[in-house]
Formats: structure tokens, C-alpha cells, sequence
């Protein structure tokens, strides 16, 4: 495709087998055998069963990964509740990545199904989560989780449309302001 | 001030017959009795999946959609043990090239995502070098020889190509 690989590919840790601290350590005791040509694609996100964002912190600080926060997976797995804590932090993860830092945004089906996706995107809820990181960065890329794909995309833009805080750019981004 | 990009993921609820996840198992691979046959079909899924994903990049471009995750099966079977003679590259490097040439063009972010069961924290060495080449090929090595020296599959073959 003629295109860098780098940070390319998006994973979980992996399996918890009921012990975070081992797995943490024997993930980075595997990376070490990952070739380095596979180990510069990935980066890592936080899971919502297994490892939050503080334990893909740690392997990510330690490795040189980049993380992908999932929003939603941290509100329904957490150490701290207070994710914006360690915002600086997941900042950090990208700085030597050349593609801008990127999420991914889903919302909660319902209480009782609380970790599957729902069709579309709560707007608050993105908001909720836009309101601390703006001025942090220069841009975000946030990869909708909805089942309605695309539609949840545009339907997401014509409520943002709506809204007196943002300045829109195209069909699919807009400026915080 | 931060200006905020979005994307979605692997298919459009909008375009029709645009599925670039077509699949097709090892069982229904093995129930075909020429193997040339089966590996025939095998890439015309694969060549209607990356067609599909092309299409999805125009589509997404006339939407001024510049970030996309690539489906986790774009290619059935690749990479799976029992195919590995399969040199499912050739028929689809053009294809590739092209989805590569649109996405610059466009300047879209493109990714991927693959299947939860591929993991890097597994207890067992062996069985993790075996979920590589199972699962997606785009992330896959495999052992040569019997020692620990892999041998990277596609990965640079799907970017950089």
C-alpha cells in the first residue's frame, strides 16, 4: 500500500489469567521476542475486563507503545475514576508517533449491558470527555465504536452542528473552541 | 482550540452489497474437493473484500471521512497453517496498491484492529507464534526451521508494498 506501518495496529494486552501483575510481566517478557518491524505497528488499548488504564500505562511508559484510551472501557473498568489524571501521561505515549493521538468512543447499549456498544454516540458523554482534553493537543483522532458505523458518524456531526462550542471544519471534523 | 477528527469502523450502513468481511472457514475450504478450486475461491473473497474497502475509501472521501479502520478479515485463511503455500499476495497487490494510493491521496488515517484472540501475554511460547499464524495476517510471522527465528510474513508486504 506504499504506506508506514508504524502504529498501525491496535491491541489489548491480552488475557488477564487472573494474575494482572504476571501478565503484565510476561506481556513485556514476550515483547522482547515480537520482531521489531511488528513491534513498531502496535499500539495498546485499555480492555474492560482485564487491564485499565493505569496497567496499559505501565506497559506502555515501559515500551514505547502508544495508548489508545477507550473511554468507555475505562468507565466500566477503572482504578481512579478520574481518568483526566493520567491525560498527560497518555499525551506522553505519543510523542514520538507522527499520526495524531487517537480514542476510541462508544456508549454504554444500556445499564444492564453496559460493555456492549449502543447503535449510535451519546453526545454528552463525548462531550464530557472532549471538555478536559481540549487544549491539550492539537488534534484527536476519535474512532467511533457504533454499531451503526457510518451513520453513527453523521449522526454524531448533526448534533454537534447544533452546539455553540465548536467551530465545524468538514463532514467529519470540527475545532473545540 | 484541539481540533477533533472522527472515524468508524470497517463497514458502511449506507453503501449496499459492500461487505469487505466475506469469509469462508477451513471446513469449507477442506469440503471442496480441488484444492486449486478452493484456493481460487478463496481469493476471488479476497479480491471482492479489498474492492469492497476501495469503495468504502471513495465513499468515505465524498463524505469527507479521513480516518477508517480496515476490517480484521479482509483476507480469509491467510496465513492459516495449512495454506501457507497459498501466496495469496500476488492476486492482490494491485489492489492493494490502489486502496494504499487512494488513502494518500485523500489523506485518510487508515488501521486495524485484530481479533481479540490474538495476544502478546499468552503462557504458552509455542501457542503464542501458533495465534499468529492463525489469526490476521497482516500482524503474522512464523517459526522457520523449528528455532526462534521468525520469519515476518506480510506485514511489510500489506504497508509498505
Amino acid at each position: 500500500m506504499g504506506i508506514d506501518p508504524t502504529h498501525r495496529c491496535v491491541m489489548h494486552v491480552g488475557g488477564n489469567y487472573n494474575e494482572t501483575e504476571q501478565s503484565l510481566e510476561r506481556f513485556i517478557e514476550n515483547w522482547m521476542d515480537v520482531p521489531k518491524s511488528i513491534q513498531k505497528m502496535i499500539m495498546l488499548e485499555n480492555d474492560d475486563t482485564s487491564f485499565n488504564l493505569e496497567d496499559t500505562l505501565y506497559l506502555c511508559e515501559k515500551l514505547g507503545i502508544p495508548l489508545v484510551f477507550d473511554y468507555h472501557h475505562h468507565l466500566a473498568l477503572y482504578q481512579n475514576p478520574r481518568w483526566e489524571v493520567n491525560w498527560e501521561r497518555v499525551v506522553d505515549t505519543w510523542k514520538y508517533s507522527l499520526l495524531p493521538l487517537k480514542i476510541h468512543i462508544s456508549s454504554p447499549k444500556s445499564e444492564e449491558k453496559f460493555r456492549h456498544h449502543a447503535d449510535y454516540i451519546d453526545l454528552s458523554l463525548f462531550f464530557d470527555f472532549l471538555k478536559e482534553v481540549n487544549g491539550s493537543i492539537p488534534q484527536i483522532d476519535c474512532m467511533i465504536e457504533a454499531k451503526m458505523k457510518d451513520q453513527a458518524l453523521f449522526q454524531l456531526m448533526e448534533e454537534v452542528k447544533q452546539r455553540n462550542d465548536v467551530e465545524l471544519i468538514d463532514g467529519s471534523s470540527f475545532k473545540l473552541l | 482550540m484541539t481540533i477533533v477528527r472522527l472515524g468508524y469502523v470497517a463497514m458502511s450502513m449506507e453503501l449496499k452489497n459492500a461487505s469487505p468481511s466475506k469469509t469462508m472457514t477451513f471446513s469449507q475450504f477442506q469440503k471442496i474437493e480441488d484444492r486449486e478450486a478452493a484456493v481460487r475461491k478463496l481469493e476471488r473473497i479476497s479480491i471482492s473484500n479489498l474492492e469492497n474497502t476501495l469503495r468504502l475509501l471513495r465513499h468515505n472521501a465524498a463524505s469527507s471521512i479521513h480516518f477508517y479502520r480496515l476490517t480484521s478479515r479482509l483476507i480469509p485463511l491467510a496465513n492459516h497453517e495449512e495454506l501457507l503455500d497459498w501466496n495469496y499476495m500476488k492476486p492482490l497487490k494491485a489492489l492493494l496498491k490502489e486502496i494504499g494510493d487512494f488513502s494518500k491521496k485523500h489523506q485518510m488515517r487508515i488501521d486495524f484492529h485484530p481479533d481479540h484472540f490474538v495476544v502478546l501475554n499468552s503462557h504458552k511460547r509455542g501457542c503464542f507464534e501458533k495465534f499468529y499464524i492463525n489469526t490476521y495476517n497482516a500482524l503474522s510471522f512464523t517459526k522457520r526451521n523449528g528455532n526462534r527465528s521468525y520469519t515476518p510474513v506480510c506485514h511489510a508486504c500489506w504497508w509498505q508494498l
